[in-house]
Protein backbone atom coordinates (compact mmCIF):
# COMPACT_ATOMS: atom_id res chain seq x y z
CA UNK A 1 0.00 0.00 0.00
CA UNK A 2 1.44 3.09 -0.41
CA UNK A 3 1.95 5.02 2.70
CA UNK A 4 1.37 8.48 1.12
CA UNK A 5 -1.95 10.02 1.99
CA UNK A 6 -4.69 11.57 0.48
CA UNK A 7 -4.04 15.04 -0.70
CA UNK A 8 -5.78 17.76 0.71
CA UNK A 9 -3.60 20.85 -0.97
CA UNK A 10 -5.34 23.01 -3.13
CA UNK A 11 -5.78 20.97 -6.17
CA UNK A 12 -7.46 18.36 -4.06
CA UNK A 13 -9.85 20.57 -2.70
CA UNK A 14 -11.44 21.45 -5.67
CA UNK A 15 -13.64 18.23 -6.69
CA UNK A 16 -13.20 18.26 -10.50
CA UNK A 17 -16.21 19.42 -12.08
CA UNK A 18 -15.63 16.19 -14.20
CA UNK A 19 -16.72 14.00 -11.75
CA UNK A 20 -19.61 15.83 -10.94
CA UNK A 21 -20.89 16.51 -14.50
CA UNK A 22 -20.32 12.52 -14.80
CA UNK A 23 -22.52 12.13 -11.88
CA UNK A 24 -24.61 13.77 -12.55
CA UNK A 25 -25.43 12.82 -16.24
CA UNK A 26 -25.22 9.31 -15.65
CA UNK A 27 -27.93 9.54 -12.44
CA UNK A 28 -30.28 11.29 -14.90
CA UNK A 29 -29.48 8.78 -17.72
CA UNK A 30 -29.76 5.54 -14.88
CA UNK A 31 -33.28 7.12 -13.69
CA UNK A 32 -34.19 7.44 -17.39
CA UNK A 33 -33.04 3.74 -18.63
CA UNK A 34 -34.55 2.43 -15.22
CA UNK A 35 -37.84 3.78 -14.97
CA UNK A 36 -39.05 4.68 -18.60
CA UNK A 37 -37.14 2.19 -21.24
CA UNK A 38 -36.48 -0.88 -18.97
CA UNK A 39 -39.90 -3.20 -18.83
CA UNK A 40 -41.13 -4.07 -15.89
CA UNK A 41 -40.48 -7.73 -14.39
CA UNK A 42 -42.51 -10.36 -15.86
CA UNK A 43 -42.90 -11.66 -12.78
CA UNK A 44 -42.61 -9.13 -10.44
CA UNK A 45 -44.37 -5.65 -12.21
CA UNK A 46 -42.68 -2.51 -11.92
CA UNK A 47 -41.53 -3.38 -8.56
CA UNK A 48 -38.69 -4.78 -9.58
CA UNK A 49 -37.15 -1.07 -10.46
CA UNK A 50 -36.46 -1.17 -6.59
CA UNK A 51 -33.13 -3.34 -7.74
CA UNK A 52 -31.82 -0.01 -9.74
CA UNK A 53 -31.82 1.92 -6.39
CA UNK A 54 -31.19 -1.36 -3.70
CA UNK A 55 -28.08 -2.85 -5.11
CA UNK A 56 -26.53 -0.07 -6.49
CA UNK A 57 -27.04 1.46 -2.77
CA UNK A 58 -25.42 -2.40 -1.56
CA UNK A 59 -22.91 -2.08 -3.45
CA UNK A 60 -21.85 1.73 -2.88
CA UNK A 61 -21.92 0.39 0.58
CA UNK A 62 -19.40 -2.05 -0.05
CA UNK A 63 -17.08 0.17 -1.68
CA UNK A 64 -17.39 2.48 1.36
CA UNK A 65 -16.41 0.06 3.84
CA UNK A 66 -13.33 -0.91 2.17
CA UNK A 67 -12.35 2.92 1.72
CA UNK A 68 -12.48 2.49 5.43
CA UNK A 69 -10.66 0.01 5.75
CA UNK A 70 -7.98 1.20 3.44
CA UNK A 71 -8.23 4.38 5.33
CA UNK A 72 -7.80 2.67 8.59
CA UNK A 73 -4.90 0.62 7.72
CA UNK A 74 -3.55 3.65 6.37
CA UNK A 75 -3.58 5.57 9.67
CA UNK A 76 -2.38 3.06 11.55
CA UNK A 77 0.77 2.51 9.44
CA UNK A 78 1.29 6.77 9.69
CA UNK A 79 -0.50 8.22 12.25
CA UNK A 80 -1.63 10.81 9.27
CA UNK A 81 -5.14 12.01 10.06
CA UNK A 82 -5.90 12.63 6.32
CA UNK A 83 -6.08 9.21 6.09
CA UNK A 84 -8.73 9.22 8.97
CA UNK A 85 -10.67 11.45 7.61
CA UNK A 86 -11.25 9.52 4.01
CA UNK A 87 -12.30 6.66 6.31
CA UNK A 88 -14.81 8.80 8.07
CA UNK A 89 -16.26 10.34 5.30
CA UNK A 90 -16.63 6.86 3.44
CA UNK A 91 -18.25 5.29 6.58
CA UNK A 92 -20.77 8.45 7.21
CA UNK A 93 -21.95 7.61 3.42
CA UNK A 94 -21.76 3.74 4.01
CA UNK A 95 -23.93 3.84 7.18
CA UNK A 96 -26.67 5.89 4.98
CA UNK A 97 -26.66 3.95 1.92
CA UNK A 98 -26.66 0.79 4.13
CA UNK A 99 -29.71 1.87 5.90
CA UNK A 100 -31.50 2.65 2.24
CA UNK A 101 -30.41 -1.23 1.11
CA UNK A 102 -32.53 -2.26 3.99
CA UNK A 103 -35.85 0.49 3.40
CA UNK A 104 -36.00 -0.20 -0.24
CA UNK A 105 -35.54 -4.00 0.22
CA UNK A 106 -38.39 -3.51 2.94
CA UNK A 107 -40.76 -2.17 0.51
CA UNK A 108 -39.62 -4.43 -2.34
CA UNK A 109 -40.00 -7.32 0.21
CA UNK A 110 -43.55 -6.22 1.15
CA UNK A 111 -44.89 -6.27 -1.94
CA UNK A 112 -43.04 -9.68 -2.99
CA UNK A 113 -42.20 -11.71 -0.39
CA UNK A 114 -45.32 -10.11 1.75
CA UNK A 115 -43.88 -8.86 4.88
CA UNK A 116 -41.05 -6.28 5.32
CA UNK A 117 -38.58 -8.24 7.42
CA UNK A 118 -38.06 -11.78 7.58
CA UNK A 119 -35.28 -13.48 9.96
CA UNK A 120 -33.09 -13.72 6.35
CA UNK A 121 -29.52 -14.88 7.05
CA UNK A 122 -28.97 -11.49 4.44
CA UNK A 123 -30.62 -9.38 6.13
CA UNK A 124 -29.53 -10.59 9.55
CA UNK A 125 -26.50 -9.74 8.12
CA UNK A 126 -27.11 -6.36 6.92
CA UNK A 127 -28.33 -4.77 9.88
CA UNK A 128 -25.34 -6.17 11.85
CA UNK A 129 -23.19 -4.39 9.14
CA UNK A 130 -25.05 -1.55 9.70
CA UNK A 131 -25.06 -1.47 13.66
CA UNK A 132 -21.09 -2.36 13.36
CA UNK A 133 -20.61 0.83 11.17
CA UNK A 134 -22.92 2.98 13.23
CA UNK A 135 -20.85 1.71 15.84
CA UNK A 136 -17.56 2.77 14.06
CA UNK A 137 -19.43 6.53 14.02
CA UNK A 138 -19.98 6.39 17.80
CA UNK A 139 -16.34 5.26 18.44
CA UNK A 140 -15.10 8.73 17.38
CA UNK A 141 -16.67 10.90 19.57
CA UNK A 142 -15.21 9.33 22.58
CA UNK A 143 -13.05 11.20 23.44
CA UNK A 144 -11.64 14.95 22.36
CA UNK A 145 -7.90 13.69 21.20
CA UNK A 146 -8.30 13.26 17.44
CA UNK A 147 -5.44 11.00 17.58
CA UNK A 148 -7.35 8.58 19.63
CA UNK A 149 -10.32 9.04 18.65
CA UNK A 150 -8.93 7.57 14.91
CA UNK A 151 -6.26 4.49 16.52
CA UNK A 152 -9.82 3.61 18.32
CA UNK A 153 -11.87 3.84 14.63
CA UNK A 154 -8.96 2.27 13.05
CA UNK A 155 -9.40 -1.15 15.07
CA UNK A 156 -13.17 -0.89 14.57
CA UNK A 157 -12.97 0.05 10.51
CA UNK A 158 -10.28 -3.22 10.18
CA UNK A 159 -12.09 -5.67 11.93
CA UNK A 160 -15.45 -4.49 10.77
CA UNK A 161 -14.70 -5.05 7.53
CA UNK A 162 -15.28 -8.78 7.96
CA UNK A 163 -18.86 -7.89 7.91
CA UNK A 164 -18.66 -7.32 4.32
CA UNK A 165 -17.86 -10.70 2.46
CA UNK A 166 -20.08 -12.11 5.17
CA UNK A 167 -23.28 -10.52 4.39
CA UNK A 168 -21.91 -10.69 0.76
CA UNK A 169 -21.63 -14.66 0.41
CA UNK A 170 -24.58 -15.21 2.99
CA UNK A 171 -26.52 -15.98 -0.02
CA UNK A 172 -24.47 -18.66 -1.40
CA UNK A 173 -23.07 -19.64 2.08
CA UNK A 174 -26.59 -19.92 3.95
CA UNK A 175 -30.41 -21.60 2.50
CA UNK A 176 -32.14 -17.95 2.13
CA UNK A 177 -35.15 -16.30 1.00
CA UNK A 178 -33.44 -13.24 -0.16
CA UNK A 179 -32.29 -14.86 -3.85
CA UNK A 180 -28.27 -15.73 -4.61
CA UNK A 181 -26.28 -12.93 -7.16
CA UNK A 182 -27.70 -11.53 -9.84
CA UNK A 183 -24.90 -9.84 -12.07
CA UNK A 184 -21.63 -11.27 -9.83
CA UNK A 185 -23.22 -15.51 -9.90
CA UNK A 186 -20.31 -17.47 -9.54
CA UNK A 187 -19.74 -19.54 -12.88
CA UNK A 188 -22.47 -18.49 -14.27
CA UNK A 189 -24.03 -15.99 -17.46
CA UNK A 190 -26.03 -13.16 -15.61
CA UNK A 191 -29.68 -14.28 -16.25
CA UNK A 192 -30.81 -10.92 -16.60
CA UNK A 193 -32.40 -9.55 -19.59
CA UNK A 194 -29.53 -7.14 -21.43
CA UNK A 195 -31.99 -3.98 -20.99
CA UNK A 196 -32.40 -4.37 -17.51
CA UNK A 197 -28.27 -5.06 -17.08
CA UNK A 198 -28.04 -2.10 -18.36
CA UNK A 199 -30.26 0.27 -16.36
CA UNK A 200 -28.72 -1.85 -13.32
CA UNK A 201 -25.31 -1.17 -14.30
CA UNK A 202 -25.62 2.38 -14.68
CA UNK A 203 -27.15 3.29 -11.57
CA UNK A 204 -24.31 1.37 -10.05
CA UNK A 205 -21.82 3.70 -11.79
CA UNK A 206 -24.22 6.78 -11.40
CA UNK A 207 -24.17 5.98 -6.92
CA UNK A 208 -20.31 5.16 -7.70
CA UNK A 209 -19.71 8.33 -9.05
CA UNK A 210 -22.13 10.50 -6.70
CA UNK A 211 -20.42 8.46 -3.73
CA UNK A 212 -16.77 10.19 -5.23
CA UNK A 213 -18.37 13.44 -5.37
CA UNK A 214 -19.80 13.11 -1.57
CA UNK A 215 -16.99 11.73 0.00
CA UNK A 216 -14.65 14.33 -1.54
CA UNK A 217 -16.69 17.11 -0.86
CA UNK A 218 -16.28 15.49 2.87
CA UNK A 219 -12.96 15.02 2.87
CA UNK A 220 -12.16 18.84 1.91
CA UNK A 221 -14.84 20.07 4.69
CA UNK A 222 -13.06 17.82 7.90
CA UNK A 223 -9.56 19.08 6.24
CA UNK A 224 -10.86 22.84 6.08
CA UNK A 225 -11.85 21.92 9.95
CA UNK A 226 -9.19 20.68 11.27
CA UNK A 227 -6.49 23.56 10.13
CA UNK A 228 -9.00 25.81 12.02
CA UNK A 229 -8.79 23.81 14.71
CA UNK A 230 -4.73 23.46 14.73
CA UNK A 231 -4.74 27.78 13.74
CA UNK A 232 -6.64 28.21 16.64
CA UNK A 233 -4.83 25.90 18.73
CA UNK A 234 -1.24 27.34 17.81
CA UNK A 235 -2.56 31.37 17.40
CA UNK A 236 -1.30 33.28 21.28
CA UNK A 237 -3.72 34.46 23.87
CA UNK A 238 -5.62 37.61 22.80
CA UNK A 239 -4.57 39.35 26.51
CA UNK A 240 -1.68 38.71 29.03
CA UNK A 241 -4.53 39.11 31.80
CA UNK A 242 -5.68 35.80 30.44
CA UNK A 243 -5.16 32.86 33.60
CA UNK A 244 -4.70 30.16 30.91
CA UNK A 245 -2.80 29.84 27.94
CA UNK A 246 -3.11 27.44 25.30
CA UNK A 247 -0.28 25.32 23.86
CA UNK A 248 -0.12 22.73 21.51
CA UNK A 249 2.11 20.34 20.52
CA UNK A 250 3.71 20.97 16.88
CA UNK A 251 1.33 18.85 13.96
CA UNK A 252 -1.10 17.65 17.02
CA UNK A 253 -4.65 19.26 17.02
CA UNK A 254 -5.10 18.77 20.56
CA UNK A 255 -4.71 21.42 22.97
CA UNK A 256 -3.06 21.61 26.51
CA UNK A 257 -4.18 24.33 29.10
CA UNK A 258 -1.22 25.08 31.55
CA UNK A 259 -0.98 27.53 34.08
CA UNK B 1 -49.96 -1.78 -1.06
CA UNK B 2 -48.82 -1.56 -5.16
CA UNK B 3 -45.66 -2.02 -6.73
CA UNK B 4 -46.22 0.95 -8.36
CA UNK B 5 -46.49 3.04 -4.10
CA UNK B 6 -43.27 1.31 -3.68
CA UNK B 7 -41.40 2.44 -6.42
CA UNK B 8 -42.27 5.85 -6.07
CA UNK B 9 -41.64 5.79 -2.21
CA UNK B 10 -38.52 3.50 -2.40
CA UNK B 11 -36.73 6.60 -5.14
CA UNK B 12 -38.22 8.93 -2.93
CA UNK B 13 -36.27 7.80 -0.16
CA UNK B 14 -33.29 7.35 -2.68
CA UNK B 15 -33.79 11.20 -3.81
CA UNK B 16 -34.13 12.47 0.12
CA UNK B 17 -30.51 9.99 1.22
CA UNK B 18 -28.36 10.81 -1.60
CA UNK B 19 -29.46 14.47 -1.95
CA UNK B 20 -29.19 15.22 1.78
CA UNK B 21 -25.48 13.76 1.59
CA UNK B 22 -24.87 16.14 -1.44
CA UNK B 23 -26.22 18.92 1.12
CA UNK B 24 -24.45 17.97 3.71
CA UNK B 25 -20.91 17.01 2.35
CA UNK B 26 -20.59 20.85 1.20
CA UNK B 27 -21.21 21.86 4.63
CA UNK B 28 -17.98 23.32 6.54
CA UNK B 29 -18.44 21.64 9.81
CA UNK B 30 -15.81 21.45 12.94
CA UNK B 31 -13.46 18.80 13.31
CA UNK B 32 -12.79 16.18 16.38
Amino acid sequence: MDSTPPSTGHRARVVPRLLVWAAALTTALALTVGLVVAPPDAAQGTSQRLMYVHVPSAWVAYLCFLTVLVGSLGYVRGRDLRWDRVARAAAELGVGLTALAIVTGALWGRVTWGVWWTWDARLVTTTVLLVVYVGYLGVRGLGEDPHTNARRAAVVGVLGFVNVPLVHFSVVWWRTLHQPPTILAPGTDPPIAPIMAAALGLAMLASTLLAGVVISRRVVRLARAAERTTAAASSPPATESAAFHVVAAPGRTDREAVP
Amino acid sequence: MSGTVVVVIGYLVAGLVWGGYLWWSGREVGDR
